[in-house]
């Protein structure tokens, strides 16, 4: 059996550690809470914005003059894919969530022969595909220097991958980053930004708007202005929605983390008395043992 | 409610205002318009200006850089870049804005709408500063 001195040590060490990861899930509490409203404030934007152009979508009807960004250049050979992570750790599954949802998506377009091109955002995802698809990826953008991520940090993103797009050096651009559903919850979503993917509204609420609006530029003209901020836009929602997802992630975490120090300490505590009464005992014994035979 | 239209500001931070009022005074691309209740449905962008939202003998004005504008069925929906109530209008967040529109200037790249664009911000900056 370990020795009393061993088992103290270890109680005290778990203790300290579960004195951390519970600070850290009352800061990851925090975090969460304006993270999350923020991704929630966020939304009636991209909302507003997407039913603009999803109604401008519908009153282009020559396609061949729309604007590449809506329906893309029509062929399929090169994907770029942004994988949106974080760049701090203990976290849960979070980032591997992400990277391999993204994974499963290389390997697609790999088995199809197409060419795949990676932007990792973060140092996470970095850390994690680096050592499988490193001849892949393009660029890495680091999220060190901000505390919260800003508009322009998506912006400059976006600038980015609008360069790459007029370069014709991808055709297509998916964009991967963790849904924030709820604390226990986050699903790892796939989306294509490049070209636009825009869910339908129903038939008869898109007729009725249609037909009268009046459009100052024309509607090509706005198109071509607001898909690069659409764009900017649903990476800003995507960071927004990681961030609350990478804090929920983070307490639920630090919450089982703690609860399992909680459990080890009173597994120790046990076997520590144990072994403690039974050194007693045994001194007893040889006392006692001791003296019978004078 | 039924001499009125429904304004709402949204910025990609949050949902700035949001208020029945009878007019709004918005500074497009093409040229300022104030839009009353029935006005054709719409969408066009702002340019650097003034927003005014009028209500009876109130009059609140923003300010913003630039945004997209959606009116609908008397529903007026402004989606701004940035957006400065009127105690904001000696901020720095201005100052930096316009020094932003300076720099894209001097830039000699840029396209003729832009330099419009850009010169339209320093002025109104200025004219809010002043």
């Amino acid at each position: 059996m370990a020795s009393l001195k061993f088992l103290r040590n270890r109680i005290s060490s778990v203790k300290s550690t579960q004195k951390i990861t519970k600070a850290m899930k009352m800061v990851a509490a925090a975090k969460l809470r304006k993270a999350q409203q923020n991704a929630e404030n966020a939304r009636p934007y991209s909302e507003k914005l997407n039913s603009i152009i999803s109604n401008l979508k519908n009153s282009v009807t020559d396609m061949d003059s729309a604007p590449k960004l809506l329906v893309g250049n029509q062929k399929n050979e090169t994907h770029l894919c942004v994988v949106l992570s974080s760049d701090r750790g203990l976290c849960g599954g979070f980032n591997t969530n992400i990277c391999r949802k993204a994974k499963i998506y290389f390997e697609k377009i790999l088995n199809e022969k197409k060419i795949l091109k990676i932007i990792v955002v973060g140092g996470k995802a970095n850390d994690q595909l680096k050592r499988k698809y490193n001849q892949y990826i393009i660029d890495r953008i680091t999220l060190k220097d901000e505390k919260v991520v800003s508009f322009g940090k998506a912006q400059e993103i976006t600038d980015k991958i609008l360069n790459l797009f007029t370069r014709s050096e991808f055709d297509i651009c998916t964009l991967f980053y963790n849904q924030f559903k709820s604390v226990i919850s986050q699903i790892p979503q796939a989306q294509q930004l490049i070209p636009v993917s825009i869910e339908q509204k129903s038939n008869q609420q898109t007729l009725a708007n249609n037909s009268e609006y009046e459009y100052e530029p024309d509607e090509n003209d706005i198109l071509e202005n607001l898909l690069p901020k659409n764009i900017a836009t649903q990476i800003y929602a995507a960071f927004l929605e990681n961030q609350a997802s990478e804090q929920g992630s983070r307490m639920t975490a630090m919450d089982n983390a703690t609860r399992n120090a909680g459990d080890l300490i009173a597994k120790l505590t046990i076997n520590y008395n144990r072994t403690r009464q039974a050194v007693i005992t045994k001194e007893l014994i040889e006392i006692i043992s001791g003296a019978e035979s004078l | 409610m039924a001499d009125n239209i429904h304004l709402e500001i949204v910025t990609p931070k949050q949902v700035a205002y949001s208020k029945a009022v009878d007019s709004v005074v918005i500074s497009g691309i093409e040229g300022d318009m104030e839009i009353f209740k029935d006005h054709i449905s719409l969408i066009t962008f702002l340019k650097a200006g003034k927003i005014i939202a009028k209500a009876g003998s109130n009059a609140d004005t923003f300010f913003s850089t630039g945004g997209t504008v959606e009116f609908s069925n008397n529903k007026l929906s402004i989606l701004l870049d940035n957006f400065f109530n009127s105690s904001e209008f000696q901020s720095e967040e201005l100052t930096k804005l316009k020094q932003n529109a300076e720099k894209k200037l001097s830039n000699k790249e840029i396209s003729d709408e832009e330099i419009y664009l850009n010169n339209q911000i320093i002025d109104q900056i200025n004219n809010l500063k002043a």
